[in-house]
This record gives structure tokens, C-alpha cells and sequence, in this order.
């Protein structure tokens, strides 16, 4: 195998990056022209086999009632409304939201969950919830899952159209311009370790969160923001980097549950948390609701736990049922369908049983879901003609607080504006030159861990930046914590990330490379979310300062926009996109 | 465990390891991987062990370790399961799913799949930039 070999060209009109629930909408709705070839490539195996998506099975799609029922014949709550959900997100949000964002979402949720029904896509129309938040239940499910199913019927149109093509085992590593425009961008397949130059007028950047920048994540381990990162070296805006959502719910001991713990086992109010010392610390952020407090106010108070040395043995906090009698706990297990297992099979009894005789688990916080992300417009856009992004890889329309269901939502909506803007914008460009110096430029730094005689050890070294970014980039943060993230990102660039080193050679299949390269990628991500997170002097939903902990409406009502000037991180003041509604003024301790 | 037997703190695991683009032919690496003392301990978690503590030459495909993405399907003990779900034995002997392209050691593609990509790479010119 020649690592300097040839490379292969595969000539698009339109290069979609990640194909789940958001990059698998934007193929479908930009082949819908047939004049116009779109590729879609995912460093999965296969569409579903990587990413977000396929762990929302059980997830639920928000659409406002109206919409529900006008469009998808389901009985719904008739008094939501577009209107209604929009307040509710803006609300939740924090005021902080691109309006413009939230109303493109709330005006076609309900055609986007019309039009895949027309695809085949089964709506439960039996059941619907209002998760905190919801003033009304408009969080609707797929019949048997929500995420795997929605890909499945994706996956049949985009390989029954003549111009779509997903193509599965490819990791983008860079995208590729010709002057202020994009071109293209340059993948590994992973299967040969060589490298494909993708040309195309746009490129849609639909790659998800960057969840593995720490160590623990509610989705698969491969959310290493690479779509995040290759944005930012061409130059891209992000849009409220600061705000990352995490949940208490990863089961840390004991171990080998592997997957989030709390929708299984934990029921809100059932359980009791304690932290190190075995005082229930939930108290001191509110006395009356303890743990029955928003998922924001939860992650907040565990890590400062955690942040202050009261943490459990295995560095979480205690959960525990000693405070129930046993029959309380069989009784609550028989009201579930199906007892302590999980809907994909998981058997949850062993541990509900070792809790029962009163030994306690321990739970830390998990990387959930990313508010902030690329800055796109309605149609996707980003600063970079040719340059699209959709789904959660872009920030603005959550705010500073996701509202449950809002994710899907996104992809749909933001998928389908991503897609049919990108097909037109291609259709009347031509597509422009790749630049072979940038791509040797990428072949030249993907490719040097392999050539290296020694180093740093990958997995090693993304163990320490999730262990720091965790300590330093958290839900809890203040102004010296950013600070030193600011200065270990600069270090991780200029001193670790240079002597990356695979001691496996062969370039086919070789996954030390893989977390080479990723690795690379969260780093970036973490000096991007420093750099944000510095300047906001107030907390905020996600955002929680310990030097700043009030909410401060008077003069932290704004976007922060960062960027990379001349190889550094430069971070402006925005204001806020407002429609409709006005944000308050003043200013309350938090949450606000 | 018979009486007197100690109970064993490694798990012992046979691994099919191949690489087309050196081996001959397909073969077994038996690996200890140590045992947990309490908990659960899927086969995902100890193929992860294997390739971050032993043998980073090692290549498997786990994503979703939920039973949700079938990505991670492989045979155990000579049945087809998935590793994320799977709790291991003592002994166990992990081989790459059949009727799948083997790419190296358990990571397969589909043949299907697999076909139709090959023919669009092959389609796509070669670098012009050499």
C-alpha cells in the first residue's frame, strides 16, 4: 500500500457530510431534482450505523398541535399553535434564539412530518407528551422507532434515485475551496486509508454534535465534531459554542451498562442523589423539588459536585432506593410495559435488585446534545457561498436549553431548507477548480501519524482532553477554568496534536488513525467553546458561571459569534435575531 | 466452578484476526482481558480493551451499544449476535459475521452495499493531480 499513491475523484453537484436524520433529509430533498447528483457520505458503515439519529429510537419529534391535526389527522390539543410553540422555545431557550430559526421550525414541523408520512415514514398518532417546557403535547413518536426508521426510509429513496449515492466508511477530513467558495471536500475511505477528493459546488455539513469531546456521551463515541472542525479551518462563523447540554444519567458504577441509565432504571422523583459525603446536595439548589429540578439545573448541580471534590468514589454522585421499601420498587416496576428491560432488550433487573437491598449507583453527566454549532441562516447558509449546515452541527434556533423533541425537529426542517437551497444554488453555479495544493496540504497532516517512528498515543491522549475538557468546558465553568482551556487547546495544537502516532501502519481499516484524526477534531472544538464560553459573564440555561451566577438580561441578550482569523479564535458580539418576541430586561440569580 | 477453583479474574477471548491486504490466510489471537468484579461486561467493552491496551492493530465496528444500529453483529461462540449486547463468558471466541466482505479482522460491509460503492469509485477518475 502507497500512502503517496493516487486518490480517487468522485465529481457531485451537491456533497452532503453525514447522512442521519438532518444530512439524509438535505440528499433526499436536493435529488429531488434530477438534474442535480448528490452524494452522501457518513464515516459509518452505512446510513444509521453512526451518529445521533439511530439512538433517538425512543426520541420524539416536537410539531405543534395545529399542524398535527390538521395535516396529519392526529387528536391533538387544538389550542397549540405555531405561535405557541414558538413562545415555548424562545421561552425555554433563554431569549437567546435566532427567532428567525425558531420560526422556520415551528411554521414546518408539520409539513416536513406530513411530507415523510407521504415517504412512508409511521407516525404514532395515539400518544402524545409534554416534556418540561411543552406547554402543550406536541411531541409525537414514530410507530416502532423514531430515528432508525426515519433513516431506513430514507435510505430506500436515496438508493432508488438515479442521482443520489450514499457512500458509507468515508471520514471528511477537509473541505476544499477555490477562492471564497466552496469546491469540494477531501474524505479517507476508511476501508483502502486512501484518500477521495469529492468536487462539488455545495457541500452540506450535517455531522451532529461534537459529544466526544468528553468522556462520557448519550450517543455513539464517534460525535467528534469533525464537520465542526473542518468548518472552522475554512473559515466558517459559529453561532453560541458555549452552550452543551449534559444529563446526569450516565451509569459510571457499577459498570458495563454502557448506555444512559435514566430512562431505564431512574423515574423523576424516585430516587434519591447524595454526593461524597452523603449529603443530598440537590437541596442547596432547590428545597422544595430537590432532584425534581430541569435536566440544566441537574447536570449543574452534579458537577459542582464533582468541580468541588464531594464526588462519589468513582467521581459521579450516589443515586440510591434505600429510601423506598422494596414492594414500592416491584410495584413501580410492574406498572412499566415492560418491567426494568429496556426497549432494546437491555435487562435492567439485576441492578433495580441491588439497589432494592440498598446499595446505591453512581451516575455522572453526559454529554447530550449541542445548542451552539455552525452559523447558518434559514436556508442554511453559512458565511461561505456554497457552504451549507443543518441539523445539530448548527447553533441559534435552541437558544441556551434544547426543549425535548427539538432535535429531530431540527434535522427535518433545516435538513429539507439545506437541501433544496444547496440543489438550487448548484444548479446555477458552475462547479469551480479543487485547488491540488489544498489537497496535498490535507494528505500531509492526515497522513503523518502513520509515518511517524514515535509519539503520542491517540486513544491516551483523547483521554486526557475529554478528562479536561470535562473539568474545564463543563456545565459548571468560570473565568480561569476558560481561561486554561484557552492556553491547553493552543499547547494541544502547537505541542501533542503535532506528534500524534500510530504504531499500526497498514492505512486500510486502521482505527488508531481514525481517533488520531478525531482527536484532532475535538481539540479544535474545545478551543472554539473556551474562546465563547470566556466572554458570557452571566449564566444562562447551559452556560453555568460560578464567577457570574446570575442571569443577566440587561447585557448578556446576545450571540456570540466565533471564528478563525489568521489561525486564532476571534469571538464578536451579536445581536440577537428578534421576530417576535421582545426578551426581558434585569437581572436574577440563575436560572433566571 | 468446581470446589477448591478459584475463581478466574481474566477472560480469556479468540479473536479472528485478518488483514487481506498482508494475511494469507485468517487466524486466531487469544487475548486476557481482565474480568470485572462487579457489573456487566459486554463484548464491545472487551474488544475495546484488546485494541486500547493490546493490540491497536485491532479493527471492529461498535456505534450505538444499544442494540439499535446492528453494526457491531458478529459471531459468538459460532451464533450471530451483536457485541454491544452480548455479556461475556470466561472463554469466548469472537469471529467476523458471515456473508459480509471481511475489510479486516471484524469489520465487515455487506456485499450488496459493498458492490455498489466499488462501481462509483471505479467510475470516478483517478487523481489528476499526480
Amino acid at each position: 500500500m502507497n500512502n503517496k499513491g493516487g486518490y480517487s475523484i468522485c465529481t457531485t453537484d451537491v456533497l452532503v457530510i453525514g447522512v442521519e436524520a438532518a444530512g439524509a433529509y438535505a440528499a433526499v430533498k436536493a435529488s429531488e431534482d434530477e438534474d442535480v447528483d448528490v452524494i452522501a457520505i457518513t464515516k459509518g458503515s452505512d446510513i444509521a450505523r453512526a451518529g445521533a439519529t439511530v439512538t433517538a429510537s425512543h426520541s420524539t419529534f416536537a410539531v405543534e398541535c395545529q399542524g398535527l391535526h390538521d395535516l396529519l389527522g392526529a387528536p391533538t390539543d387544538t389550542r397549540d399553535s405555531p405561535e405557541a410553540f414558538f413562545e415555548d422555545m424562545v421561552k425555554e431557550g433563554k431569549y437567546v434564539n435566532d427567532q428567525m430559526l425558531v420560526e422556520s421550525l415551528v411554521r414546518e414541523c408539520a409539513p416536513r412530518a406530513k411530507e415523510m408520512e407521504s415517504w412512508g415514514f409511521q407516525w404514532d398518532k395515539t400518544q402524545f407528551y409534554a416534556s418540561p417546557g411543552h406547554t402543550y403535547q406536541r411531541e409525537i413518536f414514530g410507530l416502532d422507532t423514531s430515528g432508525p426508521q426515519m433513516c431506513r426510509v430514507m435510505k430506500r429513496i436515496l438508493e432508488s434515485r438515479p442521482n443520489s449515492q450514499i457512500m458509507g466508511n468515508m471520514l471528511a477530513l477537509d473541505l476544499l475551496t477555490s477562492g471564497d467558495e466552496i469546491a469540494g471536500a477531501v474524505a479517507l475511505d476508511l476501508l483502502t486509508g486512501e484518500l477521495v477528493v469529492f468536487e462539488a459546488q455545495c457541500v452540506i455539513i450535517a455531522t451532529g454534535g461534537a459529544q466526544a469531546l468528553y468522556p462520557y456521551v448519550s450517543t455513539g463515541r464517534e460525535m467528534t465534531g469533525d464537520g465542526h472542525a473542518m468548518a472552522y479551518r475554512a473559515g466558517a462563523e459559529f453561532h453560541d459554542m458555549e452552550y452543551i447540554q449534559f444529563i446526569p444519567g450516565e451509569l459510571i458504577w457499577p459498570p458495563g451498562w454502557m448506555v444512559g441509565v435514566q430512562p431505564f432504571v431512574m423515574f423523576d422523583g424516585l430516587y434519591w442523589w447524595y454526593n461524597g459525603l452523603g449529603d443530598r446536595f440537590m437541596r442547596r439548589w432547590d428545597p422544595m423539588r430537590i432532584e425534581d429540578v430541569t435536566r440544566d439545573i441537574r447536570s449543574i448541580g452534579v458537577a459542582t459536585e464533582v468541580l468541588e471534590g464531594r464526588a462519589s468514589e468513582h467521581g459521579g454522585i450516589y443515586a440510591s432506593f434505600a429510601h423506598l421499601p422494596s414492594d414500592v420498587v416491584d410495584n413501580v416496576g410492574r406498572t412499566r410495559r415492560r418491567g426494568w428491560i429496556s426497549s432494546s432488550g437491555f435487562d435492567y433487573n439485576p441492578l433495580v435488585e441491588m439497589m432494592k437491598e440498598g446499595t446505591a449507583i453512581e451516575l455522572a453527566n453526559y454529554c447530550h446534545f449541542w445548542m451552539g454549532g455552525i452559523k447558518i441562516n434559514v436556508d442554511g447558509e453559512t458565511n461561505i457561498p456554497g457552504l451549507y449546515a443543518s441539523g445539530e452541527c448548527c447553533g441559534g434556533v435552541h437558544g441556551a436549553n434544547r426543549l425535548s423533541g427539538g432535535a429531530l425537529t431540527q434535522c427535518i426542517v433545516q435538513g429539507a431548507r439545506a437541501g433544496i437551497a444547496a440543489s438550487a444554488h448548484a444548479k446555477k453555479t458552475s462547479r469551480p477548480e479543487v485547488d491540488s495544493e489544498q489537497v496535498e496540504a490535507c494528505r500531509a497532516w492526515v497522513y503523518r501519524p502513520l509515518e511517524r517512528e514515535g509519539g503520542t498515543n491517540p486513544m491516551e491522549l483523547r483521554d486526557k482532553v475529554t478528562e479536561f475538557a470535562d473539568s474545564h468546558t463543563g456545565p459548571v465553568r468560570d473565568h480561569e477554568m476558560l481561561e486554561e482551556a484557552i492556553a491547553e487547546a493552543e499547547r494541544l495544537k502547537k505541542v501533542e496534536l503535532p506528534h500524534l502516532y500510530c504504531k499500526t501502519k497498514n492505512p486500510a481499516y486502521n482505527l488508531e488513525w481514525v481517533h488520531a484524526i478525531q482527536t484532532a477534531n475535538i481539540v479544535q472544538v474545545m478551543e472554539i467553546v473556551a474562546h465563547s464560553a470566556l466572554p458570557v459573564r452571566n449564566s444562562r440555561g447551559a452556560h453555568y458561571r460560578r464567577d457570574y451566577p446570575d442571569t443577566d438580561n440587561d447585557n448578556f441578550i446576545k450571540s456570540v459569534v466565533a471564528k478563525q482569523v489568521e489561525g486564532r479564535c476571534e469571538v464578536r458580539f451579536e445581536p440577537v435575531k428578534i421576530t417576535s418576541i421582545t426578551p426581558p430586561k434585569g437581572r436574577r440569580p440563575y436560572p433566571g | 466452578m468446581s470446589e477448591g477453583e478459584e475463581e478466574r479474574d481474566v477472560i480469556i477471548a479468540k479473536v479472528l484476526r485478518f488483514d487481506p491486504t498482508i494475511d494469507e490466510e485468517p487466524h486466531f489471537e487469544t487475548y486476557e482481558v481482565p474480568k470485572y468484579k462487579v457489573g456487566r461486561q459486554t463484548l464491545a467493552k472487551v474488544l475495546e480493551y484488546i485494541f486500547e491496551s493490546i493490540d491497536p492493530s485491532l479493527a471492529y465496528y461498535v456505534t450505538c451499544n444499544r442494540a439499535l444500529c446492528n453494526g457491531c453483529v458478529a459471531m459468538i461462540n459460532g451464533k450471530a449476535g451483536l457485541l454491544c449486547m452480548t455479556e461475556t463468558t470466561d472463554e469466548v471466541t469472537i469471529e467476523p459475521a458471515a456473508n459480509h466482505r471481511v475489510i479486516k479482522d471484524l469489520m465487515v460491509v455487506p456485499e450488496e452495499e459493498d458492490r455498489v460503492q466499488q462501481q462509483v469509485l471505479k467510475r470516478s477518475g483517478k487523481s489528476k493531480y499526480l
